[in-house]
């Protein structure tokens, strides 16, 4: 229970390059609605996992 | 976990025919963080915080114990003194011993503000991790992959033992272990396996792809009606696509 569990995210973002990355630092992760899995996750949303260290990746199969 | 906005087959193939094994999702609206050059990743601490954004490439395990340390320490937290031991049964994985107790402290009256926070958080991060791990039930039931379910039902069974909670665990537990489609089920995604490692060795071999594939059709065949048979069809399309190119 003690060891931080790691969840790694991949975000499979097909989004044509426009803007930037928001730089977030010490601010909330801004939650977001999943709506299909393929391995089995803990919860629908990023706020299911509180209390578990995230590694949030925006990817892409290409 | 993951996420995607490429469409569904299109990520599901990838996800299978590459063995990726941690949750890839599908999400349309992710504005919050923003859109750019990919890969980008953000690491989020256990309470929620954004405490770094970057390539991926650039970041390594020693800089994600720092950052994390650098965060508030989600589980060792200073409690009120009167919260010490819903605390400690949480950090012993007694979750509904802690609850019990946090409750008690909460409901107390003439409680100060302090102690009652200090249960709230408690209470919050019992209620995570029992969302968590339900959670993992349910994706696990709904995509027929069952070590999943198993294990997340047994830590419900151990962490709030003595609890109803715990028994209808334990129930479900019992009643999947003996069911005829769940056992076909396990058998199926132990084959299926396999042959995802048959489609990884094959490289780009045009014969073994194909020998491979032969393999994945007869699979479907046999385990017609599961779930693993669904998986299959995708790792089916990821052959044929592989082989096109």
């Amino acid at each position: 229970m003690k060891r931080l569990s790691t969840a790694v995210i991949l975000i499979a973002a097909a989004t044509t390059a426009r803007a930037d990355w928001q730089h977030l630092n010490g601010q909330e992760a801004p939650s977001f609605e999943v709506e299909k899995w393929f391995n089995p996750a803990e919860g629908s949303t990023i706020d299911d996992l509180r209390g578990k260290a995230i590694l949030l990746e925006f990817w892409a199969t290409w | 976990m993951a996420i995607s906005n490429e469409a569904a087959d299109k990520v599901g193939e990838f996800v299978i025919a590459n063995n990726i094994t941690y949750p890839v999702g599908i999400a349309k609206k992710t504005e919050g963080y923003g859109s750019g050059g990919i890969p980008h990743a953000y690491l989020i601490s256990p309470d929620g915080k954004i405490v770094w954004d970057g390539h991926p490439a650039s970041l390594s395990n020693g800089a994600v114990e720092k950052l994390l340390r650098k965060t508030k320490d989600f589980y060792v937290r200073k409690v009120a003194p009167e919260v010490k031991p819903a605390a400690a049964a949480f950090s012993k994985g007694k979750l509904a011993d802690a609850e019990k107790l946090a409750n008690a402290i909460k409901g107390k009256e003439g409680a100060g503000r302090e102690a009652v926070a200090d249960a709230e958080y408690v209470l919050a991060r019992v209620g995570a991790t029992r969302v968590a791990w339900n959670g993992k039930v349910e994706n696990g039931s709904k995509s027929g992959v069952y070590l999943d379910v198993f294990d997340a039902l047994g830590k419900i069974q151990k962490h709030f033992a003595g609890t109803e909670e715990a028994q209808a665990a334990a129930k479900k537990l019992a009643e999947l272990k003996a069911d005829p489609s769940v056992k076909l089920e396990l058998k199926a995604s132990k084959t299926l396996e396999k042959l995802v490692q048959q489609k990884i060795g094959a490289g780009r071999s045009g014969k073994k792809l194909d020998a491979v594939r032969k393999k994945v059709e007869k699979f479907m065949e046999t385990y017609d009606g599961t779930k693993a048979a669904e998986r299959a069809d995708l790792l089916r399309n990821a052959i044929l696509k592989a082989r096109r190119n």
